[in-house]
């Protein structure tokens, strides 16, 4: 399955990766697979969505197709042509 | 014990009279300090009918134990006193640099009486202070009053609170400078200018005092450890507050259009942090005093009609009330204009949403450009906005209207404005969009002093990024923000928090990476007194009850934990398209759990709970 998936603009910042395109097309079924893929092929992202132990970060958040996720549905299957949007949350000001 | 001593310098502006008062000891353990501290002066020393521009009102300019020390986060102070925009309670908190030179002059707090015929600054140095003529000051604003006064009194060493023409003017949502940080909510500038005085000038040769310096060192080591660990500080050196931008447009929370465009991605693109922290506008970085952090911006504008300028950057307030919420995308703009609203000394945020609510007014036909005497106040035209700014802080045209604060200026245009105001109890809203949080939807509703995202934490709890076991206020709340329901009891507890942040005084920043036993033993080695975190919630309690008592003397009621219509209307694109907030359902949770009685007032049970007999026998006479 293909999914588009979307940085925020943080993450692409503090991974290094604002010279890529905005958008990047994965083969996983959901969020959480997703995000592992990218991670892959970016690992200077690591730090910023998972902490030491590997675990995912609570200030990762996903939307899919721009509603936010429930951290239950995290590992809920995608559908082909689904756009997700992977932020890093953030509170300030 | 040499800790918080409650020092105070009291100034009484219409007789010239200076004296020296110690707060109780009593007092002290029970209101912390800071904003605590004030509701609890306001409570025994201001009749509740005065009028907030009057002599009879008293300016409180109020340190915690916290403050002033080399805690990151630290370096906060209060200033406090009934708000001319409100009509209440007010409290408006500041970093800088002042905190630390007022304590090690060996002093907690100035209270400043009555009101001098002519134009004074008071000058502190050490234990000796001095009314001084400021008459060669009165029509300049913060930027140069600043530099004269730090010229003339010693440069670096001296520390200065200043007001710009908005206070001397009484705009009455005038802020007080300390530097480039702004005590900017709630009119305190304009209590200040109401007093003739112009600015406070501190000089200390002490040491901030600690009542165990070795265990308040241990755990400011701690703490620094942690900050640099966590990840919401970490952006927050990076990009400052307005990476915040980028995260809001993503989740709904950022408004824009007066709060009536739900999608606002294109705007944030280009004024989020990435943009301001970007080579084009960035000339450095800076901290408030002791602060590891550094989240504020040094900005320059290279190009454009501002070109030439460097100087402080705006926070993410400040880019939304000057940006999105105007339809405004030039970053260099938006910048400049934060910089006008400074230096004149205006709160950003009530500055851009009562010109918000005219150019909607506009676009309506509510006004038209006779009534603003030929600006054109239509959406996203910057020459119109820095042409507003000093119209309002000089209260010029139609400046003096909007100087009067979003409701008072809605009700003077009449013909339906009101709709257009986006105020609670009368203060402007902050611009993060409680459709996209319901918890702050109630947070504002009932906050201590008006809508206020600092007042308690709801709204770093909406994102995810809020973690404190011991009230149960964990990272999977997020998870609800879209809901109304369940929200009430959480809020209380946030609110009691917030409060002993804000007593501390403590940056709101670090209540992201302190926990319960941080925050007990920081103010035990600060202040002296042994208290545990259950000791510590009662006064936050304690606290937030009097705050609403004081407001409560002041005339408000149920009816007014309210919010505006425009945001119980649900947005219709963006992500937090067609949530509705069922506010009803929200205070129908809150009141019981918060100890509110259905008129609003703290109930009989909980004043007595609290050891708050003073006050009910006000409230309940
Ligand atoms: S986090 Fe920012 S606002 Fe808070 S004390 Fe540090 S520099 Fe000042």
């Amino acid at each position: 399955m293909k999914i588009r998936v979307g940085l925020s603009y943080l993450l692409r910042q503090f991974g290094g990766l604002t010279a890529e395109p905005d958008t990047m097309e994965v083969a996983a079924s959901t969020p959480l697979e997703c995000l592992q893929v990218i991670v892959g092929r970016f690992p200077s992202l690591r730090q910023w969505v998972y902490d030491k132990e590997g675990s995912l970060l609570t200030s990762t958040m996903f939307f899919v197709n721009k509603e936010k996720l429930l951290p239950r549905e995290f590992a809920s299957t995608l559908k082909d042509g689904d756009e997700l949007l992977i932020v890093l949350a953030f509170a300030g000001g | 014990m040499a800790g918080f001593d409650g020092k105070m310098l009291e100034v009484n502006l219409s007789r010239g009279e200076i004296k020296k008062t110690a707060i109780d000891k009593g007092v002290l353990r029970k209101f912390i300090g800071g904003s605590g501290l004030a509701a609890k002066l306001m409570l025994d020393r201001i009749d509740p009918k005065v009028d907030a521009l009057s002599p009879q009102n008293e300016l409180y300019i109020l340190c915690g134990p916290i403050s002033g020390t080399a805690l990151p986060g630290g370096a906060r102070f209060s200033v406090c006193g009934k708000s001319p925009l409100t009509n209440m309670f007010a409290e408006s908190c500041c970093g800088g640099d002042f905190a630390s030179k007022l304590r090690s002059a060996g002093w907690d707090g100035i209270i400043v009486q009555g009101a001098s015929k002519k134009p004074v600054y008071l000058y502190v140095e050490d234990q000796k202070a001095e009314i001084k003529d400021a008459s060669d000051l009165w029509g300049k604003n913060n930027v140069e009053v600043n530099r004269v006064l730090k010229e003339r009194h010693g440069g670096r060493d001296a520390r200065v609170l200043t007001i710009g023409e908005a206070g001397e003017n009484q705009a009455r949502y005038a802020g007080i400078a300390n530097g480039r940080s702004l005590a900017a909510r709630c009119g305190m500038g304009a209590v200040m200018g109401s007093k003739k005085l112009k600015a406070v000038v501190v000089k200390g040769s002490g040491k901030v005092p600690l009542a165990d310096p070795e265990k308040f060192a241990e755990r400011r080591k701690i703490l620094i450890q942690k900050a640099k660990d966590n990840i919401a500080a970490q952006v927050l050196g990076m990009l400052g507050t307005n990476a915040a931008v980028d995260v809001s447009a993503a989740t709904g929370d950022l408004p824009g259009k007066n709060w009536s465009s739900g999608d606002n991605t294109a705007i944030a693109a280009k004024t989020g942090g990435p943009v301001l922290s970007g080579p084009q506008f960035l000339a450095g970085t800076e901290s408030c005093f002791g602060c590891t952090v550094g989240c504020k911006r040094i900005s320059k504008i290279t190009e454009g009609p501002f070109a030439g300028w460097t100087g402080p950057g705006p926070e993410y307030e400040g880019v939304v009330a000057m940006g999105s919420n105007l339809v405004i995308d030039d970053m260099a703009a938006v910048i400049w204009m934060n910089e006008m609203c400074n230096d004149f000394g205006l709160d950003v945020i009530s500055t851009g949403s009562c010109i918000a609510m005219a150019m909607e007014c506009m676009e309506h036909g509510i006004l038209n450009t006779k009534d603003t005497g030929g600006i054109d106040l239509k959406w996203g035209n910057v020459d119109a906005v820095v042409k507003m700014i000093p119209m309002i802080a000089r209260r010029e045209g139609f400046g003096a209207t909007l100087a009067e604060g979003a409701r008072r200026a809605a009700q003077k245009i009449g013909k339906g404005a009101s709709e257009y105001a986006v105020e609670v109890k009368g203060l402007e809203v902050p611009y993060h969009d409680p459709r996209a949080h319901h918890g702050l939807a109630l947070s504002y509703a009932t906050s201590a002093r008006g809508a206020c995202h600092t007042n308690d934490p709801a709204y770093s709890m909406g994102t995810g990024i809020f973690n404190w076991p011991e009230l149960d206020l964990l990272p999977t709340l997020a998870a609800g923000v879209r809901e109304s329901k369940g929200w009430g009891p959480l809020v209380k507890k946030s609110q009691d928090l917030g409060q002993i942040i804000n007593a501390g005084v403590i940056c709101y920043m670090f209540n992201l990476v302190m926990n319960g036993e941080d925050l007990t033993e920081l103010l035990s080695s600060a202040s002296g007194f042994d208290y545990t975190f259950a000791e510590l919630i009662e006064c936050g309690e304690r606290i937030w009850h009097t705050k609403r008592g004081v407001s409560n003397l002041m005339g408000i009621t149920a009816a007014d934990d309210a919010l505006p219509k425009r945001l119980l209307t649900p947005t219709t694109e963006g992500p937090a398209a067609g949530l509705k907030i069922d506010l009803e359902l929200m205070l129908k949770e809150y009141y019981p759990a918060r100890g509110l009685s259905s008129d609003g007032r703290p109930s009989k049970e909980t004043l007595s709970r609290l050891g708050l007999s003073d006050l009910a026998a006000k409230l309940y006479r």
